[in-house]
């Protein structure tokens, strides 16, 4: 009954066919790879690549999965279904980012890195305290809010370092001699502010982003310096 | 030749239901990876650096490259599986299914390769949003590609138990769409998740 239906239908493609789209697919994906390491202008790239694989997801889709030869309502189902998708997919990336599809660089040299993931850190509340960061002299507080610690540490007593995601900082000159073996105070915090994730206290997730790019040398070692000084 | 035509049941359409079942689960399958990948697209711009550099500038081409090619092999074993049922040729299915489940476990050697080297350079699903979105939308591929290799590797167990079952078409037909469904997911992960994920980054500090 099957097969009788299968002669109702286009017959299937033969061997040769099969082969052939599948040449096809590997050259195509060799020169994807090969275009790849061209220096090729980003959003011509980019319409590049999107184009090559649609034609391949679309030689799949016709030949190796039959589309082209089955019955239509096979067919609607699934390019129904996918355009549906594609629809959501892109509404959600116009509504939630600035569609960088050119320019995935951004994050490179975004500013301030942020352990977004995390919602209990808000980096606009935690920079609109004013620490004199313009103009005054550099302060490790200053630094220590500027650059969002607070968002992640606590402080007692200090406005804005109420985060709950890192370690709480109270004491550190202490704990932090503990930490490894030969490390004094200073080269433990000093450590874990170039490198957050050597080391990580136990109970701690490996999220501090990596801030001292985003610092003068001045400005490092005065956070060191108030952090040492922190009862 | 009776246990095949036993099991075709008579449908409105005059389509076997398992075959339409298929397409309509494949379908919401387009939803399922199209929001995973939305969802990686949004958050991996914002995801905190890793050693400075983008997370991005950990994905190794060359290497993805090749499992793309592995798995793109391997849907042409399928097709060639597929047609040797329909040619009622019990021993080539075989060898063919046998070579796409090969290929199916050679690409998941790479992919739990990459994953155990990317833990090394510190990137895990829960320390940066970017390894979130990645493992979450690579790892639930690996996943459809354990379940492809477990599916083909039945049949291929099947087509020694019971040949007759084993040379049914439909059977191997329905395998081959999940199999080709899992490949053309990877085709659209390996373009927009690295080939235009890693392009235009600088990423010359060494990781």
């Amino acid at each position: 009954m099957q097969s009788h239906n299968q002669h109702e239908e286009k017959p299937h493609p033969s061997l040769k066919l099969y082969l052939g789209v599948g040449t096809i697919l590997t050259i195509v994906t060799i020169i994807e790879v090969a275009v790849f390491y061209l220096s090729i202008p980003g959003a011509v790239l980019a319409s590049l690549f999107i184009v090559l694989s649609l034609a391949k997801f679309a030689l799949v889709v016709l030949y190796f999965m039959h589309l082209r030869y089955d019955h239509r309502i096979f067919g609607s189902l699934f390019t129904g279904s996918l355009l549906l998708a594609m629809g959501v997919g892109l509404a959600f990336l116009l509504l939630f980012s600035n569609f960088d599809i050119g320019d995935p660089n951004v994050s490179a040299i975004s500013p301030t890195p942020t352990p977004h993931s995390l919602m209990l850190y808000d980096p606009s509340a935690v920079q609109t305290v004013d620490t004199g960061q313009s103009d005054g002299p550099v302060t490790g507080s200053g630094v220590f809010i500027n650059k969002g610690c607070g968002g992640c540490h606590v402080v007692e007593g200090m406005t804005g370092a109420i985060g709950m995601v890192g370690p709480g900082l109270n004491g550190l000159l202490d704990r932090s001699s503990q930490r490894i073996s030969g490390y004094s105070s200073e080269e433990y915090i000093r450590e874990s502010i170039e490198n957050p994730s050597a080391y990580v206290v136990e109970g701690f997730a490996a999220v501090m982003p990596e801030l001292r790019g985003q610092m003068t040398n001045e400005e490092f070692e005065a956070l060191i310096t108030f952090l040492l000084e922190l009862d | 030749m009776k246990d095949i035509n036993s099991e075709h049941h008579y449908t409105s359409t005059g389509l076997d239901h398992r075959k339409l079942l298929m397409w309509a689960f494949l379908g919401s399958e387009c939803l399922f990876f199209g929001s995973l990948i939305a969802v990686h697209m949004v958050n991996r711009g914002q995801a905190a650096l890793l050693h400075g550099l983008s997370p991005a500038c950990i994905l190794d081409i060359p290497l993805t490259s090749a499992s793309t090619f592995v798995l793109l092999i391997s849907s042409v074993m399928m097709v060639m599986a597929v047609a040797a049922t329909e040619r009622m040729n019990l021993n080539q299915t075989r060898l063919w299914l046998f070579m796409t489940a090969l290929l199916g476990s050679i690409f998941l050697g790479f992919q739990v390769y990459e994953f155990i080297s990317f833990v090394d350079h510190g990137l895990t699903i829960r320390n940066n949003l970017f390894g979130s979105t990645f493992f979450t939308l690579t790892g639930f591929h690996g996943a459809h590609v354990t379940i492809g290799v477990i599916w083909l590797t039945s049949l291929l167990v099947l087509s020694f138990i019971r040949p007759s079952k084993a040379a049914n078409p439909v059977n191997v037909d329905i395998a081959g769409l999940y199999w080709h469904f899992v490949d053309i997911v990877w085709i659209v992960i390996f373009t927009v998740v690295y080939l235009i994920g890693v392009m235009e980054l600088d990423c010359s500090k060494a990781m």
